[in-house]
């Protein structure tokens, strides 16, 4: 039997779909809805999710990072859940963004195991996942729409996504505006709307609230419960002094949770 | 998505780039018409000495020409952008691939502006058997092309990245440039180019290997 020819979870998935719907009734005004109404085969795929829910989307065990001789990362044993939304905070150096890192599997620790989805860390793993860096990912001699283009097209998503991310971050005015030119709330606009085009099962966010204003603010907000309301999981890097929406918190310090 | 596909949006971005900045062409292809223009104003009037130095000059700039090419490829790509690609599950051999056929594009625009010149300062008289030209310069490009894009990754986990891969242009490029002088050499001199061509046929072969085999081991240390 297929797995979506089941009524049990599309039950399950109709009652998701209502209260992702209320959930993001509070998002900014200007993020369509139709950007949170997926297609068919990430119908498919939530579904296959709601059967494997049990196991954790990362799970880091015993996982030591090194920079040379400079230990980074000591010892962290992490599960993150569907529906997880972790507050990850800790001084400046604490070892943060490489931890975000490890968990997309981008850093290959010297010691421990990081299992993405239940499997050894891959390379195909990571396009389920979401990372926003310290810095834009934004190509200066291109345009705010043409950097955005280059994602759609690589991710293979509908090109009205694009056009929906622009008009849920508020660029649509700005998309033909070289990244070079934007301001740095623009480009982190930008950069948040990469995650808008391509749906995520884990989002990694880096101080993605750094240089947004409220507005915006509130749409890294409505990202993460979109996602957690998929059965996702989000990890934020923040220095902000609450993330209400978080449901776990851990701090580093010095590379130890 | 297939590698086809993935190389594709990944040469349209290169030559986007390069449009809008025009840095590689407009900057750089002054530089090599300078370079050309100044060494027969520095030596006596020798029309035999010229024509036989001619080839060797030509491949110079095109050389430094590559060096610079692999120089912006190298500072162009932040460590933000590069993560940005193995998020989205970029196949690492189509970005190889797809840079390299972009660099080896501006490297062959390079060669066309600059080859007239070349012929008109140099070498006078009309090379005997100058089609033959063709499949050098494109082979020459091709080669240089990858050897730009091989060093950038090489060097891509490194902080000095972009002073380091121009540098390594320079020494891996001897077994292609040499032949390619060679040829230009033998044509004026009315010998064959085969050996030569094939030469650096072969070298083209083992970087295109090289850099396709080795673009995923490398883009896992970085």
């Amino acid at each position: 039997m297929l797995p979506w020819s089941d009524d049990r979870p599309r039950i399950e998935l109709a009652a998701r779909f209502s209260s992702r719907l209320a959930v993001t009734s509070n998002r900014p005004t200007g993020i369509p809805d139709n950007l949170f109404i997926d297609d068919d085969a990430a119908d498919r795929h939530r579904i296959q999710a709601f059967y494997t829910s049990d196991v954790p989307h990362i799970n880091l065990q015993d996982v030591s990072v090194r920079f040379g001789r400079v230990p980074i990362l000591s010892d962290i044993t992490i599960s993150l859940m569907p529906g997880d939304v972790v507050w990850l905070r800790g001084p400046n150096g604490a070892g943060k963004s490489t931890l975000l890192r490890v968990m997309a599997g981008l850093i290959r620790p010297v010691a421990g195991i990081v299992e993405l989805f239940g499997q050894p860390a891959a390379p195909a793993a990571r396009r389920r996942m979401g990372l926003i860096a310290h810095h834009p990912a934004l190509y200066e001699d291109l345009t705010i729409e043409e950097n955005l283009r280059f994602v759609t097209d690589l991710a293979a998503a509908p090109s009205r996504r694009l056009d929906e991310a622009l008009e849920a971050v508020g660029l649509t005015g700005a998309r033909n505006r070289k990244a070079s030119e934007a301001s740095e709330g623009m480009r982190r606009r930008a950069d948040l709307a990469r995650l808008l085009i391509v749906e995520h099962d884990v989002l990694l966010l880096d101080e993605a609230h750094s240089g947004l204003d409220r507005e915006a603010g509130g749409l890294v907000e409505a990202l993460v419960e979109r996602c957690a309301a998929r059965k996702g999981a989000s990890v934020i890097v923040s220095h902000a002094t609450d993330i209400p929406f978080a449901n776990r918190t851990l701090e580093l310090v010095e590379g130890r949770i | 998505m297939t590698f086809r596909r993935q190389v594709m949006i990944i040469l349209r971005r290169d030559l986007r780039i390069e449009g809008r900045s025009g840095e590689a062409i407009f900057v750089t292809v002054p530089f090599g018409l300078v370079a050309l223009f100044l060494i027969p104003l520095a030596l006596p009037l020798d029309i035999e000495l010229l024509a036989r130095i001619g080839p060797g000059m030509f491949w110079s700039v095109t050389l430094l020409f590559g060096m610079f090419i692999t120089f912006r490829q190298s500072a162009a790509e932040s460590s933000s952008q590069q993560e940005q690609l193995r998020m989205l599950g970029v196949d690492p051999a189509a970005r190889f691939v797809g840079r390299a056929i972009a660099s080896a594009l501006l490297l062959l625009i390079f060669e066309l502006i600059l080859a007239p010149t070349m012929v008109v300062l140099y070498a006078p008289a009309a090379i005997p058997g100058w089609p033959a030209i063709i499949p050098l310069a494109l082979l020459a490009a091709v080669g240089l092309a990858m050897i730009g894009t091989l060093a950038a990754d090489i060097t891509a986990s490194l902080r000095s990245r972009s002073a380091l891969a121009p540098l390594l242009v320079a020494p891996l490029s001897v077994p292609l440039l040499v032949p390619a002088a060679q040829g230009l050499e033998s044509l004026r001199t009315k010998n064959g180019i085969m050996v030569p061509t094939m030469f650096m046929v072969a070298v083209v072969l083992a970087l295109a290997v090289a850099g396709v085999v080795t673009a995923q081991p490398l883009e896992e240390t970085t």
